[in-house]
């Protein structure tokens, strides 16, 4: 071999050195920089793809809902209609009658009271308020017939009567949770110390324009016409002859006993109360659409 | 005469490779912008992800809580038609 044929050869042989170098270079930018991106554009397609199906199990959602809505509108006026045919047949009483409602529960009591009205087979009306289990005594209520009265979720005076607006978010929060718990929206209303109360006075005139404003919202509210003295402290032999001896000297047939499930006095004295009430011929009832409004002097 | 077309064939070997090069160097170079572009799409994606799954949540939490009214008011329907029954 001559010089130029050793020259040509190491060209060569440099030439496809360069190649391959090159070659080397091809592969390693495709396996480092150009496969991620294959591989990432499919990671977006599946993102993408896990999307929609996301948005369609949404609109499948969205759609249950609006036949949970129409459900729940049918519901309530069925509600309304077999409430109505209740209320009638349930109003179908005459002669004397005892609606014996119980205040500020439920409590530890209640339970008691509930069986004791059991035993007699007599529905009473309970003005609750935000009690800790007032969604299992709620349910009980219902179960059993009662009347679930609102009386307010708080009772604190200087809340409820500060404003109307206070007045009403409190009522309306209650509402919510009684409906909640047991589908039932009550109509019936307790003032905390009772129409007549001066405990409002701070607020000059809130009782009048209260009892209007509720009446203007479809509500009825409720006084008391016999009142056991349960929460002035009276023990069960006091509360027992306040409860009677109001009953034996009536000339009202419509007798509305205010009495509290938080006083362990109160139910000590049912059982008697009761007991000697049917003797005397007096019936029980449960406040319902039928029952005319016991209400007191408006003092505020 | 031979060396010169070796040095024209060298020259235009020479010109294709610089010419490749050039032109491979632009391709990683679009490459990298449409890597970018991809992540910042993977990002989105990813968060609109979170939130149509939190949307979701958000609405079944809602429909349970509807279920749970509607089997409310059937059992007190249920319990004023034991009322009225008892009437009869």
């Amino acid at each position: 071999m001559n010089e130029k044929q050793i020259v040509k050869m190491i060209l060569i042989i440099l030439l496809f050195s360069l190649l391959i170098i090159f070659g080397l270079i091809v592969r390693n930018t495709y396996i480092n920089k150009i496969k991620p991106i294959n591989e990432k554009k499919v990671y977006l397609e599946k993102l993408k793809q896990n999307n929609k199906n996301i948005i369609n199990k949404i609109k499948e959602e969205n759609r249950k809902s609006k036949n949970i809505d129409n459900i729940l509108k049918e519901n309530k006026a069925k509600r309304e209609q077999l409430e109505k045919k209740v209320y009638e047949k349930e109003s179908n009483i005459s002669g004397k009658v005892i609606y014996l409602t119980f205040d500020d529960g439920p409590s530890i009591y209640t339970n008691e009271i509930l069986n004791i009205l059991d035993k007699y087979k007599i529905k009473a009306t309970f003005f609750v308020v935000c009690s800790n289990n007032l969604e299992e005594y709620t349910k009980k209520y219902i179960e059993k017939g009662h009347t679930i009265g609102l009386h307010s979720c708080t009772h604190k005076y200087s809340n409820i009567y500060s404003s109307e607006e206070s007045y009403f978010n409190d009522l309306n929060y209650l509402s919510s949770l009684v409906e909640k718990y047991t589908g039932y929206k009550s109509k019936y209303i307790r003032f905390p110390g009772g129409s007549s109360n001066t405990v409002s006075r701070f607020n000059r005139g809130i009782m009048t324009r209260l009892s209007n404003k509720l009446k203007e919202n479809g509500y009825k509210y409720f006084d008391w016409n016999i009142d056991s003295n349960d929460a002035a402290g009276a023990n069960s032999n006091q509360i027992y002859s306040n409860v009677i001896g109001a009953l034996e000297n009536n000339n009202r047939n419509i007798s509305m006993v205010l009495m509290h499930d938080t006083k362990s006095s109160t139910k000590d004295a049912l059982d008697s109360i009761i007991k000697d009430a049917l003797q005397m011929g007096y019936t029980f009832a449960n406040i319902n659409d039928y029952t005319p409004e016991v209400h007191h002097g408006i003092n505020n | 005469m031979k060396n010169k077309v070796v040095i024209f064939i060298l020259s235009v070997l020479i010109l294709l490779m610089v010419g490749f090069i050039l032109f491979f160097d632009n391709y990683l170079k679009s490459n990298d912008k449409l890597s970018i572009k991809i992540d910042n799409q993977i990002k989105n994606e990813e968060n609109n992800i979170i939130l149509n799954n939190n949307k979701l949540n958000k609405k079944i939490s809602e429909n349970n809580i509807k279920y749970k009214n509607v089997e409310n008011m059937n059992n007190y329907i249920d319990s004023l038609n034991k009322r009225i029954k008892q009437y009869e």
